[in-house]
């Protein structure tokens, strides 16, 4: 979907046509779910959180002003949601929120065709999920945003509110926590002064940064 | 990594693919040397790449939800962005719409329709239809009545409607709530919004498309138009003389050519004969 394409859609959106709204959900939706994914660590919250986010943007969707793009828009509306939705489970004795253990929700074919590799790229998805989850949901909302989602700095700042360096500053730290939770989690990286070859499962470091 | 620092500021510039080529080959050479740094290296750019191509292809259930969760909203909401069709007139359109309407109508049937009454019947004749499709597509509707499904509605049925939420229309007027005001501009085009704001109740408009008032009486003008009778012929066979917008509908006001008056609904082919005579509609004129 072009821009002007988007554009009209919106436009036909707000003059009253409800089912126009449906090509912009196809057009956005990969990165919406994988960013309530990342955040969330599960398929079934980060379904129910796209489909909130997208209500919301429907219903407020003239508020809507193009200064900015419309998928940087969507991101803001689903980051919080999915905030929402850590806060609310992080009130309650035991959280609702479950991270997915199992590789197989992300199982790409694997193009090298040797089965170690297979294996060893399916426990660093893995461990990728598990570590970000271990990030305060603030720095990982930043860091998917910026590596998933691709946005600029800039962009990341106008979604959250905060600076540019200080969102420069969150992602800076939120990657070396999750390298250092790849280092001594699991058997990826040769270096790391921590690297034991054992490894926990459920994951290691489940400390705050 | 004492003393690493600088280049640990250049891993994060490097994986963001904002880092000169001098810089990223005095990095690549540190990495040669430096187990931490390439460890940090290796395991950060490892899962920057997982974030980046490991996605999820959304579920098919994603999009359907969402566009469920839209219809049952506005299924919920009274069908406010479409109109409703003229053979349920049960819920109120806005005075918002209705000025709507009284804008479109007032640009663009009324000139037509006056061509039609100045010159023959089989001009008015084909006028009316084309205004009467207009109307509808300026407010959205896949309800568009045409000229061959004759209906008449209920007026008395329509101003009890009316009354019954007219306070609440007002403020919807008001605070444009339901964008009732926002597709007016879209179909209005360059139509003056002041003669929308100031058409509170039922505004009437001549042949010219000039305002010429507004009816506020409802029971006299129930009592006007109940218990017509059908009238020979279709509008075709009366010159129009006034259009009076009610709840988003247009009403053709016409003499009978004996004083007395007959209404038809916009593109409609059924004509109803008043029990009383033109001058009383007249005198309700305000």
């Amino acid at each position: 979907m072009t821009r002007e394409e988007e554009t009209a859609a919106i436009g036909r959106v707000l003059s009253g046509d409800a089912n126009a709204f449906e090509a912009l959900v196809k057009a956005h939706e990969k990165g919406v779910y994988n960013l309530a994914l990342r955040m969330l660590g599960n398929e079934q919250d980060a379904l129910d959180a796209s489909q909130e986010a997208f209500f919301r943007a429907y219903r407020s969707l003239d508020a809507f002003r193009g200064d900015s793009r419309f998928s940087v828009w969507l991101y803001r509306v689903t980051g919080n949601v999915c905030l929402d939705m850590l806060r609310r489970a992080g009130r309650r004795p035991e959280s609702s929120l479950t991270v997915d253990d199992e590789g197989g929700e992300m199982a790409l074919p694997d193009e090298s065709g040797d089965p170690q590799k297979a294996l060893e790229r399916s426990e660093l998805r893995a461990a990728v999920r598990r570590g970000l989850m271990t990030l305060e949901p603030a720095f990982r909302q930043a860091l998917v945003l910026r590596d998933l989602n691709g946005l600029t700095y800039d962009e990341i700042a106008q979604i959250t509110g905060l600076e540019s360096g200080t969102v420069k500053s969150r992602i800076f730290r939120a990657r070396r926590k999750l390298a250092a939770y790849l280092q001594s989690g699991g058997n990826f990286f040769d270096a790391g002064p921590s690297n034991d070859r054992t490894k926990e499962k459920g994951g290691g470091d489940r400390g705050r940064m | 990594m004492a003393g690493c620092e600088r280049y640990e500021q250049m891993i994060w510039a490097l994986l963001d693919g904002d880092l000169a080529p001098e810089r990223e080959a005095e990095l690549r050479a540190h990495l040669e040397q430096c187990p931490d740094c390439r460890g940090l290296y290796e395991a950060a750019a490892a899962a920057a790449q997982v974030l980046r191509e490991d996605l999820a292809e959304p579920p098919a259930a994603l999009a359907e939800g969402v566009m469920a969760r839209v219809a049952a909203y506005e299924a919920e909401r009274g069908e406010p962005r479409p109109v409703q069709p003229v053979k349920r007139l049960r819920r109120w359109l806005p005075v918002a719409a209705a000025a709507c309407l009284a804008v479109v109508i007032a640009g663009v049937a009324l000139p037509r329709l006056k061509m039609g009454s100045a010159g023959s019947g089989a001009s008015a004749d084909t006028a009316a239809p084309q205004a009467a499709s207009y109307v509808m597509d300026a407010e959205g509707s896949e309800n568009a009545r045409s000229a061959d499904t004759p209906e008449t509605v209920s007026l008395t049925e329509a101003m009890d409607a009316v009354a019954e939420e007219s306070a609440e229309a007002k403020e919807d007027f008001a605070s444009d709530e339901d964008g009732a005001l926002s597709d007016c501009a879209d179909a209005g085009g360059e139509a003056p919004m002041e003669s929308a704001a100031t058409a509170l109740g039922y505004p009437v408009y001549d042949a010219d498309g000039q305002a010429v008032g507004a009816v506020t009486d409802r029971e006299r003008l129930a009592a006007l138009l109940e218990g017509g009778t059908a009238a020979a012929g279709t509008p075709a066979d009366y010159a129009p003389l006034y259009t009076l917008i009610l709840d988003g509908t247009a009403y053709v006001l016409a003499d009978d050519g004996d004083g007395g008056l007959v209404w038809w609904i916009e593109g409609d082919d059924a004509v109803t004969l008043s029990p009383a005579p033109l001058s009383e509609l007249l005198a309700l004129i305000g």
